[in-house]
């Protein structure tokens, strides 16, 4: 074994650029899983514990009824009343001005009653929670008693540029503690401090919500419930179980693109390991020829694969946690604009993730190693090895055949997300058996539909056949990276136009207004002199009492839950509605209280169809039947909804939950804008314009995209480096045909010039099969991943200059990168080349 | 035809210097044909790269067809294969994705000849007309080396040089492509240079050369006046 690693070993010198190939490969698919990897067990370890800073089993939270506050004095009656388990916490966003580079931040401050907490911990109660909190209660003592502190996550200061015991001060000029960075779990991307302090600096007695601690069970539910004054309410928080339902698709979308991302890397691992073996094979069937048994010389290429992958994982591993912090900021920012959920900073469990990633790398290279070593058994076996241009490519359709029934079958009948994924991958290997049928096929053809004058363009056909076998793993690996980026590119862009288009639709009111005090805020409007025509919008939460359905298809936490809201009826307000299915009458019925209108998320969870009755109730109300006669499209809503008709939604107790405010003109618009600015309760309102709205909910929808947008082009990369490597290993095997060409006075640039036009047909051949694939993609992804993701789904919109661009640049990205193999080998000497033909 | 003056080259084998042909000289005359003969590595394989404009030499003049090959750039020596050479390898080396037919034409069509009767009476001549459509993977040696030659002659080159062009063929094989090669050389007027170990081959040319040491001794069953006439080394 020693002397064939050895023998092994020094064919490295003379290959540098194959073993680089493999590292470079390897390291790279085993950084993308790591981020991935690190970035969803940050995410779990947050949800699991469903932790806030300090705070660990935080499920529900009383928060002020609309146009009320919770003060002080509310936290100490319920107190006295035994519920110690109540946490008050204070949430402030403020600009403070960076104190070093003196630009203003926006951040979110976070004032806890560490007193509280401290007591909680010592409570009998707490040692009763399996869950045990492993907050330290050091750091809490440094946030209750002077000198106070803010604590932010080490991760997070770092970000920011801020360092330990630095006083930052905010817009009132009030300084904040000074800071102490930790690498505490659980904190995330705000600064947390007493909440004391936080008052001081804000000069407000205010508390935003008091935390409930720990599971509580119904009774005890019911128990704070009966106990809480008027002007309070209980509500539930995204637990760690909902949030991770809620994400749960987020998270797999990344997974499956990392996954991807490591199966095209293999391919180039796969070229590149066929590259090494190619080239040694000759002394390994010297090396048999003395007496070396076959067994022998795989168990060294094994330890070669073993110790690569050794070498890799780990670094790979590092380079993968490296990336997940350059993007947690936007996962973290992404996750609470998509779906509320708040997840914290974790430490990374090193030694988990390198047996991970050593695991999956292991498994890839021998994976990957099984077609080269396949070639290589050949060799070793002596047999002559002729290249039959007339390979029977019939199995490959039927291959594609079978494999295209089982993907439909399997959409068809697929029932949740890991189903309709694997039903996604089974429709994309078919693509790829469809490609190798169809690669020497189409090529074929060419060849005999050129004229026999034009002979170097029917060489060049001719030879693509014998190229297309040869380069068949990597043209299946630039195949599958171009369908997920046609199939994302054209998701994203039918998503991005839905969204746009149902915004504009939406959004016909001149400017919103939301506001915990709505009342304060109507007396003030009615006091100015502006022309303005004000619509409510109530909403309130109803449980729903149609019969639960047999199968599970969504995410929903609570599926019985759904938000009741009011909408307008005029007429106004029915353009402005954008229905997936309506009943001819549905607005004369919804006008009348007659109907209901559902959003499509109800109606996909419930299978609920028009003219079905919706049966539900209210809190404090009698069931209800209503018949539903409109779907509409509610895009980004997590909730299932139904809407009433406004003026009939008076008669329950509603909360207000948004203003929308109809202007005369622009100029009445702008003196409201002002008058507002210096009305006392401006501090109590947040408004924001129509055209602020859609550039905000367009910009968190662009981020949304942009980790997996960021994947998939390392993928298309990964592809055309496969591409790149298989040029390599194939002009191995082409040297004697272009020698021969060249011999016959065919130029070198001419000769380079003819290689680059076959990788481009083969490209382009590639990109024709993956444009109607990566079509199918996109519908699989709208109609079956999205529809069990969020239970909502949008018009697939096929814009052809967005898939021919998408197609070309992607063949534009292959031909640069094939390029440059192609010049290096045009620059060897022929006299070198010339050598094989024996001359 | 081909004038070769004081034609040297030589390898850096480490720090010294080898000379694989050391102050050659020879010119044979068009239309004529030799034979060279030699050891492995007297530089038989070198002359004919230096001939077919693959190499350069290091000192000496080499003039084919008119064309001093020295000085040529690479395009311009892509140029004069294209044209004026025609090569026969021992590894028949023929195109395997293009078919007899294809491969016999296509260096008529790269230099924009026009396919016609002369190409099917090579095809003919040659005994390939039943195997016209077929690939050379379906051939036997014997079969292969004769499109070799018939690709050679399709364009009518000035030259044709052929390295050991039995060299994988049987007795029976060799015979048959020997004579074939240097009659219808002889037939089309084109100058044919040969490597060889055969004497058998050998005997077909008009002249035999011996390359020893890197130089050429020439020897030859004619009378040395009519050899002289057609070949000097």
């Amino acid at each position: 074994m020693v002397p064939l690693l050895k023998l092994i070993w020094a064919s490295y010198q003379h290959n540098t650029l194959r073993v680089v190939l493999v590292l470079v490969a390897l390291i790279t698919a085993c950084a993308g899983l790591s981020a991935v990897l690190v970035i969803n067990s940050a995410a779990k370890n947050s949800y699991a514990s469903s932790n806030q800073p300090f705070l660990q089993q935080v499920e529900q939270r009383i928060i002020a009824r609309s146009g009320h506050t919770l003060n002080k004095q509310d936290f100490a009656a319920l107190r006295r009343l035994g519920f110690t388990q109540l946490i008050p916490v204070l949430r402030s966003s403020q600009n403070i001005l960076h104190p070093i580079t003196a630009q203003p931040l926006r951040i979110s401050l976070l004032g806890i009653d560490s007193f509280s907490v401290i007591s909680y911990l010592a409570s009998n109660a707490l040692k009763a929670e399996k869950n045990s909190s492993k907050v330290s209660t050091e750091e809490l003592g440094q946030l209750w008693r002077p000198p106070f502190v803010s604590v932010i996550h080490a991760d997070f200061a770092s970000e920011l540029n801020l360092s330990d015991a630095q006083i930052l001060a905010i817009e009132n000029n009030q300084l904040l503690p000074k800071l102490a960075v930790t690498a505490s779990q659980g904190l995330g991307r705000e600064i947390v401090m007493d909440i004391g302090q936080l008052q001081r600096v804000l000069g407000t007695q205010k508390i935003s919500e008091l935390m409930v601690v720990g599971v509580q069970n119904d009774q005890e539910t019911h128990e704070l419930k009966a106990a809480l004054p008027e002007h309070l309410r209980l509500e539930n928080i995204n637990t760690g179980e909902q949030a991770q339902q809620l994400t749960g698709s987020f998270h797999l979308n990344l997974l499956a693109m990392a996954c991807l991302m490591f199966v095209v890397c293999m391919f180039v691992v796969m070229n590149a390991l066929h590259l090494l073996i190619m080239k040694r094979w000759h002394n390994l069937r010297i090396v048999r020829q003395l007496g070396v048994s076959r067994k022998q010389i795989y168990w060294a290429q094994g330890a070669e694969l073993l110790l690569i992958s050794l070498f890799c994982a780990p670094l790979g591993a590092i380079a993968g946690v490296f990336l997940a912090q350059l993007a947690s900021p936007l996962v973290s920012l992404t996750l609470q604009s998509l779906f509320d959920v708040r997840i914290g900073y974790t430490q990374v469990a090193y030694l988990s993730l390198m047996t991970q990633c050593f695991a999956a790398c292991i498994l890839g290279a021998f994976t990957a190693a099984i077609l080269p070593m396949r070639q290589l058994n050949t060799k070793l076996a002596l047999r002559n090895l002729s290249v039959n241009v007339h390979t029977n490519h019939l199995p490959w359709l039927f291959a594609s055949i079978i494999l295209g029934c089982f993907a439909v079958g399997l959409g068809y009948y697929s029932q949740n997300i890991l189903v309709s994924f694997s039903a996604i991958a089974m429709s994309i290997f078919a693509g790829c058996s469809l490609l190798i049928y169809a690669l020497p096929k189409s090529l074929n053809m060419l060849f005999h539909s050129l004229p026999e004058r034009w002979v170097l363009f029917r060489w060049l056909a001719a030879d693509g056949v014998r190229l297309s076998q040869k380069s068949k793993i990597a043209c299946c690996a630039f195949f599958i990276a171009l369908t997920s980026n046609i199939g994302m590119n054209l998701m994203v862009d039918s998503f991005r136009q839905a969204t746009q288009q149902w915004l504009t639709q939406r959004l016909v009111a001149d400017q919103y207004i939301s506001t915990q005090s709505p009342e304060a805020f109507t007396q003030w409007l009615a006091t100015q002199d502006i022309d303005v025509k004000v619509i409510e919008r109530k909403g309130l939460d109803a449980v729903l009492l149609n019969k639960p359905l047999s199968r599970t298809k969504n995410t929903t936490p609570n599926k019985t839950k759904i938000e009741l809201r009011s909408y307008p009826s005029s007429n106004l307000y029915q353009e402005a509605m954008l229905f997936v299915q309506q009943q001819d009458d549905a607005w004369q019925r919804f006008t009348v209280d007659q109907g209901v209108l559902i959003n499509q998320q109800l109606a996909l969870r419930h299978e609920l169809t028009l003219g079905e009755e919706l049966n539900f109730y209210v809190e404090s109300g009698q069931p209800e039947t209503k018949h539903i006669v409109g779907i509409y499209y509610d895009y980004g809503n997590q909730n299932a909804q139904a809407l009433l008709a406004l003026d009939y939604f008076a008669k329950y107790k509603a909360n207000t939950t948004l203003f929308a405010l109809h202007f005369a003109s622009k100029q009445q618009q702008s003196l409201f804008a002002k008058q507002l600015e210096s009305a006392s309760i401006s501090n109590q309102v947040r408004s924001i314009q129509t055209r602020e709205l859609l550039a905000l909910s367009m910009q968190t929808f662009e981020r949304t995209f942009v980790i997996t947008d960021g994947l998939n082009i390392v993928t298309l990369l990964v592809a055309a480096l496969s591409l790149a490597t298989s040029v390599l290993m194939i002009d191995m095997d082409n040297r004697p045909q272009r020698a021969l060409l060249r011999s016959m006075g065919v130029g070198n640039y001419q000769m380079t010039g003819l290689s680059l036009i076959q990788y481009t047909l083969l490209s382009l051949l590639a990109c024709l099969l993956a444009l109607p694939f990566g079509i199918g993609l996109t519908w699989l992804l709208i109609n079956l991943i999205n529809v069990q993701a969020f239970s909502w789904s949008y018009p697939l919109l096929i814009t052809p200059a967005k898939l021919l661009s998408a197609g070309l640049l992607s063949v534009l990205l292959i031909v640069l990168v094939v390029a440059l193999p192609l010049y290096r080998l045009s620059r060897r000497k022929l006299v070198e080349d010339i050598k094989c033909l024996s001359f | 035809m081909i004038e070769v003056i004081g034609l040297v080259k030589q390898i850096t084998d480490g720090h010294s210097n080898k000379k694989i042909l050391d102050a050659l000289d020879f010119h044979l005359k068009a239309k004529k044909s030799v034979a060279i003969s030699g050891d492995s590595g007297s530089g038989k394989s070198t002359l004919l790269n230096i001939l077919a404009a693959l190499d350069n030499a290091d000192k000496g003049v080499v003039k084919v067809a008119g064309l001093t090959l020295n000085n040529m750039s690479e395009v311009q020596a892509d140029q004069f294969r294209k044209k004026h050479l025609g090569i026969v390898f021992q590894q028949f080396n023929l195109i395997d994705c293009l078919s007899v037919w294809d491969n016999i034409t296509f260096p008529a069509r790269l230099n924009g000849l026009p396919i016609g009767p002369f190409h099917n009476d090579l095809l003919e001549q040659l005994g390939l007309k039943s195997h016209k459509h077929k690939l050379p993977v379906n051939l036997s040696g014997g079969e292969q080396q004769r499109v070799a030659i018939a690709r050679a002659l399709s364009h009518q080159p000035s030259l044709v040089l052929a390295d050991e062009p039995t060299g994988n063929l049987d007795d029976n094989n060799s015979q048959v492509v020997s004579e074939l090669l240097f009659r219808l050389c002889k037939q089309l007027g084109l100058t044919l240079v040969v490597v060889t170990h055969s004497p058998k081959v050998a005997a077909f040319a008009d002249s035999r050369l011996l390359l020893q040491q890197g130089r050429l001794h020439a020897f030859s069953n004619q009378p040395p006046n009519q050899t002289s006439n057609l070949v000097s080394a």
